[in-house]
């Protein structure tokens, strides 16, 4: 009636529907349930304006009069509401957000940190420099005002991905105009 | 095993063809539903490599979409293929250019766990790839489940064996 073939089928395809069943609603927990949101805060301590040809990430950027954003900047960020059961690691990035004539939306990422649990999920960290290259589409400054705020990704180990910003640590600089300094 | 085979009668063998046809055919119909829901042209990719650890590693397996409606974001994971390459690609976007007048976007990408960007990795002194580039974001995420793929791509014979096992059980499978 049953042979050995057929209970090995039937088990197997019970424990796979199982398991996928199990990640299922794992996976609908997380997404009801959310992550929350982490109390973040940038402040701006310095920013200069460079002309060069290579950038931070030694790119050939083809002129020497490509302007390069130097940044300092201080980051208090809490990430430890973020951490629950169904976390694998969150992508923290310190974002520049700015509008030009000609593009309307720009988003340059100036400092990122994977961080995989909840005890280095403290950030306090002061006079950091931006570990991207922060230059403009145009590869040109001119008295742009541009926003400086903390946003995050969420990794789970099994489920969605939600991502999320800190609006209030959202903080406004300039970049002043390239001047340079042999005086002629 | 084979004398059932023999056993059946040539309408119960028409039966057993028409059913495989239905479960190959099932398996597209919920595959391109899934492309037109998620408006990806491939909504389920398995990770190649490692230049994403430790957020994805080889053999997991990622859930895309691609909302006409919904621009890229900063900070999203993009599946991307560069033109003539056949092999996608899965980084994290990390500049952004949003073009006024035409609404274009000018993405820049990067691995979690590479030290530079992907311009190395685009075709020669191209800086930038747009949204016709990106297949799909990552919106989901299943540990270790692509590893079958993987395994039946690193040896092809696994395939073979793996389908002939599977044909010869839905032909003498008899409810």
């Amino acid at each position: 009636m049953h042979n050995l073939q057929q209970r090995l089928s039937a088990t197997f395809s019970f424990a796979v529907s199982a398991l996928f069943t199990v990640l299922g609603v794992v996976a609908a927990i997380s997404w009801v349930t959310g992550y929350g949101t982490a109390a973040t805060k940038v402040n701006v301590r310095d920013i200069r304006v460079i002309q060069s040809r290579y950038g931070p990430d030694y790119f050939d950027y083809g002129r020497k009069t490509s302007e390069f954003g130097m940044l300092k900047f201080d980051i208090d960020a809490d990430l430890t509401p973020l951490f629950n059961w169904n976390t694998k690691q969150v992508f923290v990035t310190v974002v520049a957000e700015y509008e030009t004539k000609t593009h309307n939306k720009n988003q340059v990422v100036v400092w990122d940190k994977i961080i995989r649990d909840k005890d280095s999920a403290k950030i306090n960290l002061r006079k950091v420099s931006n570990k991207y290259a922060l230059i403009d589409f145009s590869q040109k400054w001119r008295n742009q005002v541009a926003n400086l705020s903390v946003h995050w990704d969420v990794t789970p180990h099994v489920g969605i991905l939600q991502n999320g910003r800190g609006d209030t640590s959202s903080v406004k600089f300039t970049f002043p105009k390239f001047e340079s300094s042999g005086g002629r | 095993m084979f004398e059932e085979l023999r056993r059946l009668n040539k309408r119960q063998v028409a039966l057993q063809v028409l059913n495989i046809l239905m479960v190959l055919t099932s398996a597209l119909m919920i595959w391109k539903g899934l492309a037109l829901a998620t408006n990806s042209e491939s909504p389920i990719v398995v990770v190649l490599s490692g230049s994403m650890e430790p957020a994805f590693h080889r053999g997991d397996l990622l859930l895309l979409a691609n909302p006409a409606s919904q621009p890229v974001q900063v900070g999203d994971i993009c599946v991307f293929q560069i033109p003539h390459r056949d092999i996608p690609i899965v980084h994290r976007v990390i500049k952004l250019h949003d073009e006024a007048k035409t609404g274009k976007q000018f993405l820049l990408t990067k691995g979690d766990n590479n030290n530079v960007d992907d311009r190395g990795l685009y075709n020669a002194r191209q800086m930038w790839i747009n949204k016709e580039h990106v297949v799909g974001r990552v919106r989901g995420f299943m540990p270790y489940v692509g590893m079958v793929t993987i395994l039946m791509n690193d040896y092809p014979q696994l395939k073979y064996v793996m389908l002939g096992v599977l044909g010869l059980f839905v032909l003498i499978h008899r409810e």
